[in-house]
């Protein structure tokens, strides 16, 4: 499959930062604080710098193998076999990631602003976009990204530093929080909030150089750890530790208390654009990478045949949890703790085998 | 009694039809009747045999060449000019049904020359053509002046008129047909000559033509008051006019197969990219019509995307402005008998430029577009987010003026999104009987309309008085967008996001941006992406989109046009600047 289509830095940045940081609105910075209690931001920081050391490794191996993707490495070391293997760990993991993150946007919007539409009708909408999307293609997908994105984003900041007033710095104490061994121990399996870097991993041939690689991975990781960091912060500062683990949606109840003058005040609806923009742009992405995954994994030629029985695939699986529970729990105990592996460890294993058989060309040399 | 009974069984009781005469149907030609029956008169294959036949797949260069093989009658028909002069004069009088085509003329006469007499005639429009150039620059000389000179037997006829008897400045020759046939159209007179196989077309066109006017669909308060006409050779002259420049280049073509419309195609050889003006040249001539009377029509038939509202293909008739974009690399497009250029390629944020833009200082433009941002949100935006935000999401609103809307819906028996598709539709029928009411009531209505309907609406409590803020708002908003075919767009596109909003509030609408973002972000307007320079991101994004830089900041030509050279002006492009200040550093 020759591509054609050659994406910018830029473009790719913001595409890789949305990724990362869609999953704010949702119960991301509840779950940092969670687990670490006042000092939520610490582990913030300490995840970048694992997220930066990960991808150093990720680094090693995409060198190896310049301009190809990680379906085209899996091809690279274990001919077919490895394609298909590493084809269906993207798959299978990021068709679990979707559905999870679908089943929460589609529950934040009933308790958000449809509460009495069933969640059916809400999914309409959503898959609806999904499918158009694919039906545009890659090139539409991130050149919109690349527009609205930072749009979102710098609202989103000035959201948090507009509830500057209501900020509590008290509440910064215990400044390690539950205690760093909860920060720097068990905090580590958090760097699953970065594992949609794994999105990175099918861009080099659209990338072109490893260079432009190598940049837009250290700053999507950048970014999207200031982004988290002052959510958490500001979170954190607003709702003092006990309440602030109760918050099932964070960023939304921070916006909930803004209050500016008596013209200003309840701005969450007004949020409720941004965040169903920033779930939307993950969720067709999402499957559209799915998608190109498997037309490639399995040679097929074409993309827009599979799209539609893949957003009902999708639509189904979404809909399976009997309840908004059950799915956060999934989150929680999985995917928390687990999607790091195919992201970070994954790469590992495979520069490891290349190292080992000195597979991979000149560079391996 | 016995009428009102008959007038009751009229009524409800059949009635048999009685003779009367036929009115009138369009019904199939009797010639082509009797070619369908000859047809059907013929042995047909066995259907099997014809199923194999239609089965067998013709290659597209074969296929081709069959679409352009001329018909069999065009066979019999004269290709060359004949040496008989009664032949050419037969053919043509045929060709144009002379004897019932009143506006064809002929003239029949003889070139005296010393020793010899050539028979001769000429051919014309009468209406589309100078009556005293033929007779002062073509007749004139033919019929008189000839006996004035030393020539007995010329060896070439032709030659001799053309050298030395007329005094027309623009002719030329033809030998064949088609071009003939066309010149005729055009509003040239065509001479022939007994035994000469060549015709002389003399260029005497006169149209009946609008003058060179005031701009009725691009008025601005700076620059140039002068807008196309409705002849082609006028509009190429306006844009030579103001690009006195030798790389200024206009190819022409013909469009149409019946209406064989007249366009050119302009640009700046030394600018634009020779892989645009390929790609509008294949596009144009590619072009299989029977009627192009209009650039509307040519527009349809070239834009990449024809399902999406948003124009992808700017239209003016500002010479200046056609000027100002050739200046930039691009291509304009003129069609005969239409006051409108087209421009192409454009982006998103072409469409939301005025041509005074140019003109005006910095600041003034900037505020400008801004306002014009603020123009289309609330052209787009405004009904679908009142119907979102009454309907699903009361909270946003501050209680002041929720109290407000409340208080003034009370009595309105309408949901809110009937209310406003009913405003919204009336506005739409103000609008549109504004346009087709005669100049001075046109105004009139409109004020009626807005004014009077909308009072007494309220008055009646169908809809609530914020209603009307919002509607007019709306209205003013796509008004004060500068191109006609985006407010048209968001005319269309407002719509949708009503329905979205009031199906699923803030959710619908957001989806609705989706879609529409991606759509646009998926256009493209000759190969240039419709969202650039913002995405794909290209060089100088705020030089002259939603932003306009001063004039000397604006070094180069806009990136995603490609054109041949990128420079636009010189880094320092104020020499007094720059001398003034090592001057006053001196001092």
């Amino acid at each position: 499959m020759k591509n054609t289509i050659v994406i910018g830095e830029k473009e790719a940045t913001w595409f890789i930062i949305n990724m990362i940081c869609a999953k704010i609105v949702l119960n991301a910075i509840h779950i940092l604080e969670d687990s670490a209690g006042s000092a939520g931001w610490i582990l913030s920081i300490y995840l970048v710098i694992l997220a930066v050391i990960g991808f150093y490794i990720v680094l090693k191996l995409f060198k190896i193998f310049p301009g190809k993707d990680i379906i085209d490495i899996g091809t690279e070391i274990g001919n077919s076999f490895g394609r298909i293997v590493m084809g269906l760990i993207f798959i299978l993991s990021q068709l679990f990631v979707i559905v999870l993150y679908f089943r929460g946007f589609l529950e934040h919007s009933k308790i958000v602003s449809l509460n009495v539409s069933p969640i059916s009708f809400i999914a309409t909408f959503f898959i609806l976009c999904m499918i158009t999307a694919c039906f545009f293609g890659l090139e539409s997908i991130v050149r919109l990204h690349y527009l609205w994105i930072p749009i979102i984003f710098t609202i989103l900041i000035v959201i948090l530093l507009l509830t500057l007033p209501q900020c509590q710095f008290l509440s910064l104490f215990p400044l390690f929080g539950l205690g760093t061994d909860k920060i720097f121990i068990n905090g580590a399996l958090k760097l699953s909030i970065y594992q949609e870097v794994i999105f990175l991993f099918l861009l080099p041939p659209f990338l072109v150089s490893f260079d432009k690689f190598k940049s837009v991975g250290y700053k999507a990781i950048a970014f999207s750890g200031f982004l988290y960091t002052i959510s958490v912060l500001f979170f954190g500062l607003l709702f003092p530790y006990p309440s602030a683990t109760e918050a099932m949606f964070p960023i939304f109840d921070t916006a909930r208390i803004l209050s500016l003058g008596r013209l200003f005040q309840r701005l969450e609806s007004f949020f409720s654009i941004i965040w169903i923009m920033t779930a939307i742009f993950f969720l067709s992405s999402s499957m559209y990478f799915i998608i190109y995954a498997f037309t490639k994994t399995f040679k097929l030629p074409y993309i827009k045949p599979l799209i539609i029985p893949t957003a009902i695939l999708i639509l189904n699986l979404t809909l399976l949890p009997s309840s908004v529970f059950i799915s956060a729990k999934i989150v929680t105990d999985y995917y928390y703790s687990y999607s790091w592996i195919p992201t970070f460890a994954l790469p590992f294993i495979l520069l490891t085998i290349c190292i080992i058989f000195r597979k991979g060309g000149k560079q391996n040399a | 009694m016995n009428k009102f009974l008959q007038v009751l069984n009229k009524m409800f009781l059949f009635q048999e039809p009685t003779n009367k005469d036929e009115q009138f149907i369009l019904k199939e030609y009797e010639e082509k009747k009797e070619e369908a029956k000859v047809k059907a008169d013929q042995p047909q294959p066995p259907s099997e045999e014809k199923k194999k036949q239609m089965k067998k797949p013709i290659k597209i260069e074969e296929a081709n060449k069959n679409n352009n093989q001329p018909d069999k009658k065009d066979k019999k028909e004269l290709e060359k000019v004949s040496q008989t002069l009664e032949d050419n004069l037969n053919y043509l009088k045929n060709k144009y049904s002379v004897d019932i085509n009143t506006d064809v003329k002929t003239r029949n006469f003889d070139i005296v020359l010393k020793d010899s007499a050539y028979k001769a005639f000429i051919i014309y429009i009468d209406g589309i053509t100078d009556k005293t150039q033929i007779n002062n620059n073509i007749l004139q000389p033919l019929m008189i002046f000839t006996s004035f000179g030393e020539a007995s037997k010329p060896e070439n006829i032709i030659e001799y008129i053309e050298r030395k008897l007329i005094t027309q400045y623009q002719l030329h020759k033809s030998v064949d047909y088609p071009e003939i046939l066309f010149n005729i159209n055009l509003g040239s007179c065509i001479l022939f000559v007994e035994g000469a196989n060549e015709a002389i077309i003399f260029d005497v066109k006169s149209w009946e033509h609008r003058t060179v006017n005031r701009p009725n669909t691009e008025i601005t308060i700076r620059g140039p008051q002068e807008s196309f006409t409705e002849v082609l050779r006028v509009n190429t002259a306006l844009i030579r006019k103001i690009l006195r420049n030798e790389n200024l280049v206009v190819e022409s073509m013909v469009i149409g197969e019946r209406s064989k419309t007249p366009c050119s195609v302009i640009y700046l050889k030394d600018l634009a990219n020779p892989n645009l003006i390929n790609e509008v040249n294949r596009r144009l001539t590619s072009l299989k019509i029977d009627y192009a009377g209009d650039s509307g029509i040519i527009e349809q038939l070239i834009e990449e995307n024809t399902f999406v509202p948003n124009p992808q293909v700017i239209n003016t008739e500002r010479p200046d402005r056609v000027a100002s974009y050739l200046s930039e690399g691009r291509v304009a497009i003129l069609v005969d008998g239409n006051p409108f250029a087209l421009v192409v390629p454009i982006t998103f944020f072409n469409l939301f430029h005025s041509p005074e833009d140019t003109y005006m200082r910095f600041p003034f433009v900037t505020l400008i577009r801004f306002i014009r941002v603020i123009a289309l949100t609330a052209s787009l935006l405004l009904p679908g987010l009142y119907v979102a935000i009454t309907n699903f999401h009361q909270e946003m609103i501050p209680t002041d003026l929720l109290l407000s809307i409340a208080g003034a819906r009370e009595k309105v028996p309408f949901p809110s999104v009937v209310e406003i598709i009913i405003m919204e539709l009336s506005f739409e029928l103000i609008r549109e009987a504004g346009i087709r009411m005669p100049g001075t009531i046109g105004p009139t209505l409109g004020i009626i309309g807005a004014l009077i309907l909308g009072q007494a609406a309220v008055a009646a409590t169908i809809v609530s008085p914020i209603l009307i803020i919002i509607v007019a708002v709306t209205g003013i908003g796509s008004l004060a967008i500068p191109s006609y075919s985006v407010s048209l767009a968001l005319r269309i596109e407002r719509f949708a996001y009503i329905l979205l909003g009031a199906v699923a509030g803030l959710l619908g609408i957001t989806l609705g941006l989706f879609i529409h973002g991606i759509t646009l972000a998926s256009l493209k307007s000759f190969g240039v992406p419709f969202l650039a320079p913002f995405s794909p991101r290209t060089s100088n994004v705020l030089d002259d989109t939603i932003t306009r830089m001063p004039i000397w900041m604006q070094e180069e030509r806009p990136d995603y046009i490609n054109p041949l050279d990128i420079a636009k002006q010189p880094k320092i492009s104020r020499g007094w600047f720059n001398s003034k200040n090592k001057e006053h550093k001196k001092q």
